[in-house]
């Protein structure tokens, strides 16, 4: 396990009461510091400046404005602020969406105390937590793009693919790491090069959108 | 009037019919219209008879012939207001009682007027039968039933003039154009009924499922994540927990399965149904679309390796399938963290008759024009590697 990270600030935003306590007592015993636990998006939004958390836990299944649109605020208003998500799986629509919004990770809800407490320092270290399905999904939203008009920037190295796709079939880094013979940091780093690519790519198509929407006017 | 009887045939059965019993929704709306028909077609064929009543050969016929008119359209509409007439009996019964009172004009009028200018005692009375045929059976048999009318008014001239043509063709189109409009009516009424009520079987199984998902599907999360924690029992208690929870999310996943069109399906909607507790599949947002029989055999195929991985990778190993969309290829990877296998271990498992991966898979896969690669690092699990062609007309795959 990882101790990067330790001691961060961090805020659990999940709607159902014992999950949201179960997960506090875990951080804490972990030795993390837990500034805020709130039930909803608008609290999370709400609070963040007051409480600045370094890692928020975010549900993906809310009440009110949806996890991806309360990370997407988070983002906005702190683009230091690192949101990992939880969600079950099946809600993969959401999963991409919120990484597209800014998200440094996903994890199941399903997965163990240890799973989440490792997430949750390797988030607050700055590295992209990565499951097999958002592997998955990410890879299919670069083949969406590729599809797309020719001069769009956003396409993915073939290392980065290959890094994807063994992550995508369940192979940790360190696994990840020995088949294509790197580093565990250089792997770390394409799986961070992707999420950062399309966010980048999401925040263009933003501004282009946003610049359109103006010109029209 | 009954409906038992020799005329029981399934009607209902031919095209265009709308089967026997009680009218309701549209259907009885348009019986009750045809009572009203009825009614007013009755004043005006009174009014003729008490007109003429003077120039009849038979006064006492016509009048006769009128109060059974009188007594048939009270007995339609007391029959049809509630719904009852939609009955093939019924409505046989009014056929042949309508078109014998045409028939009996003759007994009415002189020789001189059945070729004149005057209608028959019916006239456009005789239009209800068809009209009831229509509703009950279709346009098809509305035309038949405006013949027979028809067919009763030649009778009584002994031959037609061109008013008789004209009016019996009205009554044959009014038997068809009613029988017709009936049906469409009722289709448009049942597919409406159908589509209200599927999308309240939508709306119950959203219901469902959001209250499945924010219910029980956490609380088994908490005790999968806190009983592994607490080890023992416990620890049994909650690889039962996350067991019950993969199959529940399955079943809720499941539930979502769309029907996409041109026989072309999303076999990304197939593969998420193959997740439990010791499976994860992990597919792309977007559809990925196969047509309908290629989808069938590589969830079959999936299904088999990642069964394959259950038998035979050991107990406590993990399959991973991931679903990728190369373009004019689709791939499908099943991994397992098991032991792995012997070099030839495949081989030798066909050549022993055990089929399993190598028949199955390898079968269903080259039937599709594809191929399959197995690899194993002994200590490090197996990998079944699927590439299927996609096919070339895809739908919303891009």
């Amino acid at each position: 396990m990882s101790e990067e990270g330790a001691g961060a600030r961090v805020m659990v935003v999940d709607d159902h009461p014992i999950w949201r306590r179960a997960v506090e007592r875990d951080l804490v015993e972990a030795g993390f510091e837990v500034v805020a636990c709130v039930a909803d998006g608008e609290a999370a939004v709400r609070l963040a400046p007051a409480t600045r958390p370094d890692v928020v836990l975010m549900d993906l299944q809310l009440p009110g404005i949806t996890g991806v649109e309360a990370t997407a605020e988070l983002v906005r208003a702190d683009p230091s602020i690192r949101v990992l998500m939880l969600s079950s799986s099946g809600e993969d629509a959401d999963v991409l969406a919120a990484a597209k919004a800014g998200a440094r990770g996903y994890l199941v809800k399903s997965a163990a105390t240890e799973e989440l407490i490792e997430a949750v320092h390797r988030t607050a270290a700055g590295q992209a937590v990565f499951s097999p399905g958002l592997a998955a999904l990410v890879l299919g939203e670069f083949r969406r793009l590729a599809a797309g008009p020719a001069d769009d920037p956003a396409r993915l190295t073939e290392r980065e693919t290959e890094v994807l796709r063994l992550v995508a079939k369940g192979l940790t880094a360190r696994q990840v790491a020995d088949r294509l013979v790197l580093s565990h940091r250089t792997v770390q780093n394409h799986v961070q090069n992707t999420l950062r690519k399309l966010q980048l790519h999401n925040k263009v198509q933003l501004t282009r959108w946003a610049i359109e929407q103006g010109m029209a006017e | 009037m009954t409906d038992r009887g020799w005329w029981r045939v399934p009607w209902h059965r031919l095209p265009g019919a709308v089967g026997p019993g009680v009218a309701t929704g549209v259907l009885l709306s348009l019986w009750r219209a045809a009572a009203v028909f009825r009614i007013a077609a009755l004043a005006f064929c009174g009014y003729l008879i008490l007109r003429w009543r003077d120039l009849y050969a038979e006064p006492a016929v016509a009048f006769g012939v009128g109060a059974a008119m009188v007594l048939v359209t009270g007995a339609v509409v007391l029959v049809a207001w509630p719904g009852r007439a939609h009955r093939l009996g019924f409505v046989l019964a009014d056929t042949i009682a309508c078109a014998g009172l045409t028939i009996l004009t003759r007994l009415a009028q002189q020789p001189s007027q059945y070729h004149g200018s005057m209608p028959t005692l019916t006239s456009i009375w005789a239009a209800g039968p068809a009209i009831e045929v229509g509703l009950l059976l279709g346009g098809a048999a509305g035309v038949l039933a405006g013949l027979l009318q028809l067919g009763a008014s030649v009778l009584v001239r002994e031959g037609y003039d061109g008013r008789t043509l004209a009016n019996g063709v009205l009554l044959v189109l009014v038997g068809g154009v009613v029988g017709y409009l009936a049906t469409a009516a009722v289709r448009a009424e049942q597919e409406r009924a159908e589509a209200a009520a599927e999308r309240a079987r939508l709306a119950e199984r959203d219901r469902l499922t959001r209250s499945i998902h924010d219910g029980v599907l956490q609380v088994l999360g908490l005790v999968h994540r806190r009983g592994a924690a607490a080890g023992g029992e416990w620890a049994d208690l909650a690889r039962e927990a996350a067991a019950s929870e993969a199959a529940l999310r399955a079943l809720i996943t499941s539930q979502a399965l769309a029907p996409t069109p041109a026989g072309q399906r999303n076999v990304a909607a197939d593969l998420v149904t193959l997740r439990s507790a010791r499976v994860t599949v992990s597919v792309p947002d977007a559809p990925v679309m196969l047509a309908g029989q290629v989808a069938d055999e590589v969830l079959a195929a999936t299904r088999e390796a990642v069964r394959n991985v259950e038998r035979h990778a050991g107990a406590g190993a993990t399959a991973w399938v991931f679903l990728e969309d190369l373009g004019d290829q689709v791939a499908v990877t099943v991994r397992d963290d098991g032991g792995g296998l012997r070099p030839g271990r495949l081989d030798e498992a066909a050549a022993e008759g055990r089929v399993g991966v190598a028949e199955s898979i390898r079968g269903r896969v080259a039937e599709l024009g594809g191929r399959v690669r197995i690899s194993s690092v002994p200590g490090e699990g197996t990998e079944v590697d699927i590439v299927v062609p996609a096919g070339t007309s895809r739908g919303a795959a891009r």
